[in-house]
């Protein structure tokens, strides 16, 4: 445990898992896939806090990160719900379906 | 005291409009009585009051209007003017009140009868003893309102509900000269106070311009209200029509308190009246001509309350020519007495109106007074009174006013004529209602499918007319005129009590000299008689004609003979029509055209094409909202880069 | 020194597992390489001194949320994504706005100067017992509002989620 990694190259890393996520987000029709991208930026967020945690030396970034992954835990229930509930609807859940905001 | 007066009605109509079980006539009927009687005691304290000290008295109730100089105080008043009023609205009030019970048997919401029944006492009292022009206001749109609702009260069927209607539009012209009254007395004299506007016009020596034009136009837009509330031409349409209401309604509001608001309110304003002598030429020539225009009405007509109804007009027209010539106390004892011998003769018909089980045309009656022995005496009472039978109360305050008509130095002698002539059909036309409801043969119906045997009413119906009939002869002692009371050694106690109330402003002293000029006793003994004459030549005509049937004589003749004449009169003149084809369906027309042109077409079609036209260039402008996530995120994304980048420099 | 190296290799194996996760157009081989990723978060969280998170993001991210994705993606029996345009904006674009992110994000922290080193010593040696402590002394009223929000999303997913028992509105 002497090693210590920089923080830096923590914070590269969930800069790269962000904004892969948010590509995912962009650039999937599949709503299950949108979600796992999501998923994925929670997690950047994630490292960001347990990274944060090891540089001051104290837990609250470790707890953070827990409650972090149980609002992802809510947030994956009800739009898997959501998913099943459009797929009722329309059939499938692909992301063009979803146009009610067209102007 | 003077709360508890305003508050006991109120109570009434709560208790009975919304709190009381609604099942039991007697309940409501108690309530409402007591209600009214109640108010009557606590008058006749508060009056005794005021009558011990002769000053009157200012109650004031709390700060109700105040915006910037204005204010408007709810504050009560009693004088020589509020304290008869109250006197006459209650006790008349209480007696109708008692026989309205026996009237309104049959109906199932006596509750709604007498919840509006109190409520038009409470309204008929705020408007008399406000002491000023807004409370004033608020009574006399109260009274409208609760007309409105009396009148209609049998809605279900819908000309009762059109002659409610009718009363209150015709109503709202009148109101609106009042309220323009109202604009330009607090433009002028800067309060709508009556003490403090009264104290104004006395202190004026002279009035300089802009007073006198602005008087004239301030009293003639009171007189429009006037006309409108105490049917006056060309505003007296409605209250011939609003006999569609129940006859004790007719009573009431429409023969003894409400259609004295008028009177009531330019007597208030007596000192403005003064100081206008142009308004007081149009306002006598005006109720002289009602007078004679409703009495020729009343001849030929069949239904026996619209008789009464013209009859009021008539009346009516009498005392607002005695205002016009300046005789305010005339007028205001011909308020009182008409109050009691009306009430009397509405009661009356209501009577036997019941009692031929809600007939009302006087062709099938005749021949009733071996059935109805005591409503027959005490129609007779009224009918003797209102004609001016010497003796009555009529005879007084009638000749009062024709012989201050007389004297007024323009256009006198011919106001007098008018006033004279109108006496004359009064006379025909009340001894023709007699003769053919209560003498001559009955009415054989030949279908007969309705044989009721006509029966007097309980006591409680007759009781209260008794005491009318008493004070129909006895409130004429009241108001004997000066010449005749000299003759006992006294003089004219009514004149003398209002004394302090109508003074002439000394500005207008000078058109007024002639009120208080000595004039020959002969000549006031000469029109005495000759109205005497007249009246007595015109009721003999009507009993010759009228007591045996077939109809015969002078009446056949005259309708033979003038047939157009006849028919014109039965017609009322067709004034109805006039409005109708001369203002109704203009305004209709005009209103259609605004509706459906102005108003669907110009100003909907603006708005809509506005909001077209938005669509459309909106249109345009969405057209990059095309409801994709994707491109909505990306966005999103966008936009937090930038702002990314902004915030590092 | 070999700490380093094996975050390296996790962060690598992160990576090029989450793009697979948005890459690939199977469904079910995208939610395994999530679970990859996670894995390797955890592996890196143990490399942070983090062992309680480790657990957790193995225990509830791969192992309750991700297995939830593929009960759905089972249960909606999904295949293959087809290929398509997407409408909306140029992948292009999409890939300039994300340089240009990163850029200034380089350029920010760059212009920060070197961060301070880490506290020494920071990962205690008892890390759950330290996580345990914070969350059910200092954070227990936030705890405990967790533990409501999750009830409600349980009741929230349930009822968005069943069938409906009324006419759809242009079905």
């Amino acid at each position: 445990m002497s090693a210590m990694v920089p923080i830096e190259h923590s914070l590269i890393l969930a800069f790269l898992l962000f904004f892969i996520g948010a590509a995912g987000v962009l650039i999937r029709r599949n709503l299950i896939t949108v979600l796992m991208s999501i998923e994925l930026m929670l997690n950047s967020a994630n490292l960001l806090f347990v990274a944060a945690s090891r540089q001051v030396g104290n837990v609250e970034g470790q707890v953070m990160m827990s409650f972090v992954i149980l609002i992802a835990a809510c947030e994956a229930a009800i739009g898997l719900a959501m998913v099943i509930a459009i797929f009722r609807r329309y059939g499938n859940i692909k992301t063009e379906f979803l146009r009610a905001l067209r102007g | 005291m003077i709360w508890m007066v305003l508050l006991f009605p109120l109570l009434g109509a709560l208790l009975n409009g919304f709190l009381l079980p609604r099942r039991s006539k007697l309940l409501s009927h108690g309530v409402a009585v007591a209600a009214v009687a109640g108010a009557f005691a606590c008058a006749c304290c508060v009056f005794l009051e005021f009558f011990a000290t002769r000053h009157s008295h200012l109650y004031f109730g709390f700060n109700w209007l105040q915006a910037g100089k204005f204010t408007a105080p709810f504050e009560l008043v009693v004088d020589q003017l509020s304290g008869l009023m109250i006197l006459i609205i209650t006790g008349i009030g209480t007696l109708i009140h008692i026989y309205a019970g026996g009237y309104m048997k049959e109906e199932v919401t006596t509750y709604r009868f007498f919840a509006y029944l109190n409520l038009f006492v409470f309204m008929m009292l705020l408007l008399v003893l406000g002491n000023n022009l807004l409370v004033m206001f608020v009574g006399w749109e109260g009274v409208g309102l609760c007309s409105y609702l009396l009148i209609g009260y049998w809605f279900q069927e819908e000309a009762n509900a059109k002659a409610g209607m009718k009363a209150f539009l015709v109503n709202r012209i009148g109101d609106i000269g009042f309220l323009i009254g109202i604009f330009l007395t607090y433009k002028h004299f800067g309060t709508v106070s009556f003490s403090e506007l009264s104290s104004w016009m006395n202190l004026m020596p002279t009035l300089a311009e802009p007073y006198p034009k602005a008087l004239f136009w301030i009293t003639l837009s009171f007189f429009i209200g006037a006309c409108g509330k105490s049917a006056q031409l060309p505003l007296y349409v409605w209250l011939p029509d609003a006999m569609a209401g129940p006859t004790p309604v007719s009573a009431l509001i429409h023969a003894a308190t409400m259609v004295t608001a008028g009177i009531f309110m330019m007597t208030r304003l007596s000192f403005f009246f003064y100081a206008a002598p142009d308004t007081m030429l149009i306002v006598a020539c005006v109720g002289a001509l009602t007078a004679l225009f409703a009495a020729t009405i009343a001849l030929v007509q069949t239904d026996i309350k619209k008789v009464l109804a013209y009859s009021t007009v008539s009346q009516l027209g009498y005392m607002v020519l005695a205002c016009g010539v300046g005789a305010f106390d005339a007028g205001v004892f011909h308020l009182l007495t008409h109050a009691c011998f009306k009430a009397l003769l509405f009661l009356g018909a209501g009577s036997v109106i019941f009692a031929m089980h809600h007939e009302q045309d006087m062709r099938r009656m005749g021949g009733l007074r071996k059935h109805l022995p005591i409503t027959h005496g005490v129609m007779l009472v009224g009918v003797l009174a209102i004609i001016g039978v010497p003796g009555f109360s009529g005879f007084f305050s009638k000749d009062e006013i024709l012989w201050k008509a007389f004297i007024f130095p323009t256009y006198g002698p011919i106001l007098w004529g008018i006033g004279f002539l109108a006496a004359g059909c009064t006379a025909f036309y009340m001894v023709r209602l007699l003769c053919l409801t209560f003498y001559g043969t009955p009415y054989q119906d030949k279908s007969a499918h309705h044989h009721h045997h006509p029966h007097e009413t309980p006591w409680y119906m007759w009781g209260p007319l008794v005491v009318l009939a008493l004070l129909s002869i006895g409130v004429g002692y009241l108001g004997v005129p000066d010449f005749l009371a000299h003759l006992v050694g006294g003089h004219n106690l009514f004149a003398h009590y209002l004394e302090g109330l109508i003074y002439i402003p000394a500005s207008a002293q000078g058109a007024w000299g002639h009120l208080h000029a000595e004039h020959a006793h002969e000549l006031e003994w000469g029109l005495m008689l000759s109205s005497v004459a007249l009246v007595t030549l015109a009721a003999g005509t009507a009993v010759f004609c009228y007591t045996n049937r077939p109809v015969r004589g002078v009446a056949s003749f005259l309708g033979g003979h003038f047939p157009r004449l006849h028919q014109l009169l039965l017609d009322k003149y067709r004034v109805d029509e006039c409005y109708q084809r001369k203002i109704v369906t203009p305004l209709a027309e005009i209103s259609t055209f605004l509706w459906q042109v102005v108003d669907v077409r110009v100003i909907n079609g603006c708005v809509n094409w506005v909001g077209y036209l938005l669509m459309g260039t909106s249109g345009i402008a969405s057209f990059r909202m095309t409801g994709s996530l994707h491109r909505y995120g990306f966005w999103v994304l966008a936009g937090t880069v930038c702002v990314l980048i902004i915030s590092c420099f | 020194m070999v700490e380093v190296w094996f975050f390296y290799f996790f962060a690598a194996i992160a990576v090029v597992a989450s793009l697979g996760v948005i890459l690939l157009r199977n469904p079910v081989a995208a939610a395994m390489l999530l679970v990859v990723t996670l894995c390797a978060l955890a592996a890196e969280y143990v490399l942070l001194g983090a062992e309680f998170s480790a657990a957790i993001q193995v225990l509830v991210y791969a192992g309750a949320i991700v297995i939830l994705f593929t009960f759905v993606i089972m249960m909606l029996n999904l295949g293959q994504e087809e290929v398509g345009q997407l409408a909306g904006f140029s992948k292009w674009a999409l890939l300039l706005f994300m340089l240009g992110g990163a850029g200034v994000i380089l350029i920010q922290r760059l212009s920060m100067g070197a961060l301070p080193p880490g506290v020494p010593g920071g990962a205690a040696s008892d890390n759950t017992y330290e996580v345990g402590m914070a969350l059910f002394t200092k954070y227990l009223w936030p705890f405990e509002l967790a533990s409501l929000l999750i009830l409600l999303a349980l009741i929230a997913s349930v009822v968005i989620a069943r069938k409906p028992t009324f006419p759809s509105r242009d079905a």
